[in-house]
């Protein structure tokens, strides 16, 4: 589809996303589903089913009843065990809807309960799935030496949202060939697992998706179950089968301990440090959330001496459709503001103290001499942006004095800093030696056609990378179309990750329309070019934590956040937001603005949350001020056009900026999420 | 939720009279007034449903020199399309609140106060205003003030037999009004606490002052004792008046507050609500 | 129930249930899927048609309060001089997202427009307080209706 008509459809409600796909003589699917957290179940009776009407359990699955993630597996359709609360026990289909609901409430299920684990709080030996241990230096040493040592817990809570857009797919059978329809983020992944359960050739089957399709976290679990069972009862049905199926994407709450020695100029000479992260009822998350995690615990001020304890605990809980952030959000949030407690204890503000602590990692001689430091220049930007020290300087004096009683309709007022970073994605271990493509099709009229399964729908990737093949092959955006992603007729690019996507299958897209380029001086249109990927991302095999060898290769963000609180309500009102972002190269500014503001609102929402919006789960947007924004531009050698991916890194400073803020603002250093009017209120105990 | 179009039978009355004939024709009767609610609610097809949004006097809003009456059926974007000169600020501001644009369209008065729940947010700035409602039951139609059909009808709801008329709202002059909600920004349904207040000055001292709080009860909380505590008292306010006040409040506030606000969150801000309010009479 | 009513100008008559909602009505009997369902309880405003020049939830509307009405949805908006400026506008702020919340959102600056053809920047941001698209920030959308708003009072002077 042309992108302009990409961008029309939508304004003129022509998108069709799957819900709104209908096929003919189409039938309803439904999965039953487990009503326990942990146990076993038998299906004890089923109803008498009319002609048209299948159910499904374990057993009737052709091929493998397993849905293959590294390092793990989960069955489709639970044999015996169940292991969450909502695991898929059977499979229902019909011609109509409601005899099909009707059906499954008959399907009587026996379930023996067993105690489940719902908490990462002391968890047992058995539960731990994964342990990562660092230890560097001489930390026992160092705080038996140091001058001082200051601890935190810090803990993010549970969050979840709806997703607006009905999940669903639709399979059918026709000639022989299986078609789905599915919102994936990793097409062939999809395919394979599809292929796989009906013990069919992958050949035999087209994964497609849908030209509209809403974002919002991993997606890739879940489509491919969907896309698992309407195959299924495709089969069985020989009809078309539609499924859907309602949930939210969630992030399970973490506790992260950081206890820093300092020495005599109050500076952070070694840390331990210990994080607990909930894995859900199979480990089908690892490596991504858990090595993001680890590889951000200590955020960017690699400490020389240093323990880390990290673990990755089973619980009886939904192990898909988190959030994509989900690692890194919960350790930058606990290590920055970790440093800004230090900072405030140590009464250095928040800024200096950061400066001394980067410029002590680059000590090391890992940094190539001509390549200067991005953290400390964004740190530095976004302070002078912000006018931070004078701020920060006057809102501690004026916590320091005791506000008279006539000035108590005053608002409290606060400032915070936050610095990270983003672009993990050299650690997936998940598939080994990559090999990614991308193809490009030229015609005579020179219209270019980019075939891709990692372009996001939504337009605004589409619009960059339309953007890059504009300006390397020096034709008009306007020329440039994007075929319907389907395993069929697109090529792997891997799986759709936002910081992935745009530097290494956006790299992909460059050498691939450079290619053309060359081609096309020797042979005449039309013309196609499949380029397989060639980039090397830095080595994952040892990285464990950051390291400053890997600066270049992320994306960095400087956050302020200025705030009051009103003194009636106690609500947090932003006032003003500043950022300053190193992304290599900025190829369209406007379009980074948007999605940059958008991720902020996402990272308040994490913050807000709370757990009893689980009835109502369709948050508005907090209203936010204009955000400013510095870009710092470092053309990036492995990016398109020196570009690198921004992801959802702007949504990983909001926490413990704002956290901070709020924190200088009542005087009380605060180390968990939620934070809203409520938690104010405790934690000013009704003054 | 199955339909079967000959089952539910339609009736659409076009005036009071047509309507009391058809409730004593079918008293189990579903009474739909916005459907706001109902649509989302409704679980079972009822046997007859009575469309009230054409009764005219249902639908129409009456301004005298001393009160305005609206009809239980008049939406809240008609109410607020009045204005802000019209309608008195704290009812203004509580059904801007309540929900947004495209639900107000349908949503009524009637529909709000008739749900007789945490989320009927216009109840506390109509009881602030001693508004009164016209009933209808199976002995006639009466006049009672709301305050006293929310204290009858808590547990009930609005029963077979009943139809809110009309709500008389008294127009007077005040020197200062507000109200205010706690909730998360622009997601009205999950608000609890309800703050309004308003005061009348004469010659700088206080002539009339209301307060009103709605929680986790339907029923909203107004002390008239409380109230006079501080009739007669000169302005600038002295900050013992204003202590003696919120203490007072406090030790109220306290007697109800597992049925009425049990977050200290909630009690936190009714007692600085209040605060703040008398604070700012001295400051105009 | 037979229901006969204005459809996007058109006369529409169907057999329906008289509490099925407008929203099945219309994504279900007529086939126009630009009216999105997320939630069926009027809480994310992607289900938003005009019912008598109203803005109102598609989802809360029943059958039996259609005859004799006019609906609009977005379908039939599109073909409206009104709606050239809103997508000419859309289309320069470059409101990009998946599409889910946009038909409902473009009613909504539609309806805002028509109340106050010249809302302040806070009043736009009030308004459309209640929609939740996550796909793009919100300071965009707002760009966008005061450009709508310029370029009618533009048009308006031309004339």
């Amino acid at each position: 589809m042309a992108l302009h008509d990409e961008m029309i459809k939508p304004l003129r409600g022509l998108s069709q996303f799957i819900c709104d796909i209908t096929l003919k003589n189409c039938q309803y699917g439904h999965i039953i589903v487990a009503s326990i957290h942990k146990g076993s179940f038998t299906v004890k009776k089923t109803p008498p089913l009319g002609h048209g009407y299948y159910l499904l359990t374990a057993k009737d699955i052709p091929g493998k009843n397993k849905l293959a993630l590294y390092p793990d597996s989960m069955p489709f359709l639970a044999e015996k065990k169940i292991q969450y609360k909502g695991q898929p026990l059977c499979l229902l289909c019909g011609p109509d809807k409601e005899e099909v609901k009707r059906l499954a409430g008959l399907v009587q299920i026996d379930f023996k309960e067993e105690p489940a684990c719902l908490s990462i709080e002391k968890p047992a030996k058995e539960n731990i799935l994964r342990t990562e241990s660092v230890n560097r230096g001489n930390v026992e040493n160092v705080f038996a030496h140091c001058s001082k040592i200051i601890e935190g817990e810090f803990r993010t809570d549970f969050e979840e949202y709806q997703f607006i857009e009905p999940q669903a797919a639709i399979a059918y059978w026709e000639k022989k060939k299986l078609s789905v329809y599915c919102a994936t983020k990793n097409l062939f992944f999809t395919r394979n697992s599809v292929a796989e359960s009906l013990k069919i050739p992958k050949t035999q089957t087209n994964i497609i998706v849908p030209d509209f399709v809403q974002d919002q976290g991993e997606k890739q679990v879940l489509p491919t179950l969907l896309a698992s069972y309407a195959a299924m009862l495709a089969s069985v049905s020989k009809k078309p089968v539609k499924i859907s199926y309602t949930t939210t994407v969630k992030r399970y709450p973490c506790i992260v301990r950081h206890k820093t020695a300092l020495d005599e100029n109050h500076l952070p000479v070694g840390m331990k440090s210990e994080i607990l992260l909930d894995a859900g009822a199979f480990n089908i998350t690892y490596p991504n959330i858990f090595k993001r995690a680890l590889f951000s615990l200590c955020g960017a001020y690699e400490p020389e001496h240093l323990e880390i304890n990290a673990y990755y605990i089973r619980t009886n809980k939904i192990p898909f459709t988190r959030f994509l952030n989900t690692g890194a959000l919960e350790s930058f949030f606990a290590v920055e503001l970790h440093t800004s407690n230090i900072s405030r204890i140590c009464e250095s503000d928040p800024y200096a103290l950061r400066i001394k602590m980067l410029a002590k990692t680059g000590n090391k001689g890992k940094i190539p001499a001509d390549s200067p430091d991005s953290a400390s220049e964004i740190l530095t930007d976004v302070v002078k942006q912000s006018d931070f020290l004078r701020k920060y300087s006057s809102y501690e004096a004026i916590l320091k004095r005791k506000i008279p009683a006539n000035q108590m309709h005053l608002p409290l007022r606060g400032i915070g800093l936050s610095l990270c970073f983003f672009g993990f994605d050299f650690l997936d271990e998940t598939v080994k030696s990559p090999k990614y493509s991308i193809k490009l099709t030229m015609q005579k009229n020179n219209n270019l056609t980019i075939y891709s399964s990692a372009i996001e729908t939504d337009q605004s990737l589409k619009q960059l990378f339309a953007s890059i093949a504009s300006r390397v092959l020096g034709i008009n955006i306007a020329k440039i179309s994007f075929e319907t992603q389907t395993t069929q007729n697109t090529p792997n690019s891997g799986p759709l990750t936002q910081s992935r996507v745009i530097t290494h299958t956006g790299k992909l897209l460059e050498q691939a329309c450079l290619a053309l380029l060359a081609k096309k001086k020797n042979k005449a249109l039309p013309l196609t070019v499949i380029k397989s990927d060639g980039i090397t991302p830095p080595s994952a095999k040892d990285t464990i934590i950051y390291n400053t060898s890997y600066s270049e290769s992320l994306t960095w963000c400087a956050f302020v956040i200025e705030i009051e609180i009103d003194p009636v309500t106690y609500e947090i009102i932003c006032k003003n937001i500043w950022i300053t972002i190193e992304a290599g190269s900025i190829l369209e500014p406007d379009k980074v603005r948007v999605h940059l503001e958008k991720e902020v609102l996402s990272g308040f929402r994490s913050v807000s949350f709370r757990r009893a919006f689980k009835d109502h789960k369709y948050i508005p947007s907090p209203y936010l001020p204009p955000l400013s924004i510095n870009f710092l531009e470092k053309p990036y050698k492995n990016g398109p056009l020196g570009a690198k991916g921004i992801g959802e890194l702007p949504g990983l400073c909001v926490a413990p900026a704002y956290i901070a803020a709020v924190s200088q603002a009542i005087g009380i250093s605060i180390h968990e999420t939620p934070l809203v009017p409520e938690n104010i209120e405790a934690y000013l105990g009704g003054k | 939720m199955k339909n079967n179009a000959g089952d539910i039978k339609i009736l659409y009355p076009l005036s009071l009279k047509e309507l009391g004939n058809l409730c004593e024709e079918f008293p189990d009767a579903l009474l739909f007034a916005g459907g706001t609610q109902l649509m989302r609610t409704i679980k079972e097809d009822p046997r007859c449903l009575i469309s009230l949004n054409a009764i005219r006097e249902l639908t129409r809003i009456r301004r005298k020199e001393n009160y305005i009456e609206i009809g239980s059926c008049v939406t809240l974007s008609r109410i607020l399309s009045l204005g802000e000169n019209v309608v008195p600020i704290a009812l203004y501001k509580a059904i801007s609140a309540a929900v947004g644009p495209s639900i107000r369209n349908t949503a009524t008065i009637g529909g709000n106060i008739c749900t007789i729940s945490h989320i009927s947010d216009l109840i506390a700035p109509l009881v602030l205003y001693d508004a009164r409602v016209e009933l209808r039951t199976l002995s006639g139609i009466h006049w009672l003030p709301l305050l006293r059909f929310i204290q009858t009808h808590e547990k009930t709801g609005i029963v077979a037999g009943e139809t809110l008329l009309v709500i008389r709202i008294p127009l007077e002059e005040w020197d200062m009004q507000t109200f205010i909600k706690t909730d998360i920004i622009h997601s009205p349904k999950l608000s609890v606490l309800k703050c309004a207040a308003a005061v009348r000055t004469n010659k700088n001292s206080i002539n009339d002052l209301r307060l009103v709080f709605g929680g986790i009860s339907p029923i909203v909380l107004r002390s008239r004792e409380l109230e006079g505590i501080l009739i007669g008292d000169k302005l600038p306010l002295q900050k013992k008046s204003i202590d003696l006040f919120c203490s007072e409040l406090t030790k109220l506030l306290e007697t109800k507050k597992e049925d009425f606000l049990p977050h200290p969150y909630h009690f936190g801000t009714a007692i600085r609500f209040t605060r703040y309010f008398l604070s700012s009479l001295n400051t105009g | 129930m037979k229901i006969t009513f204005n459809l996007n100008g058109k006369e529409t008559t169907l057999d329906s249930p008289p509490l099925k909602s407008l929203l099945d009505i219309l994504r279900k009997d007529l086939g126009l899927t630009g009216t999105k369902c997320g939630c069926h309880k009027g809480e994310c405003n992607s289900c938003l048609v005009f019912y008598n020049e109203m803005l109102v939830n598609s989802c809360l509307v029943p059958a039996f309060r259609l005859n004799g009405t006019k609906v609009v949805t977005i379908e039939g908006f599109t073909q409206t001089k009104e709606y050239q400026t809103i997508e000419k506008a859309f289309l320069k702020m470059n409101i990009t997202g998946c599409g889910f919340c946009i038909p409902g959102l473009i009613l909504a600056t539609e309806a805002l427009l028509t109340d106050k053809p010249h809302p302040t920047r806070d009043e736009v941001t009030e308004n459309l307080s209640a929609f939740l698209c996550l796909c793009s920030g919100y300071q965009q959308v707002v760009d966008a209706v005061l450009y709508v708003s310029e370029l009618r009072r533009k048009k308006k002077g031309e004339k």
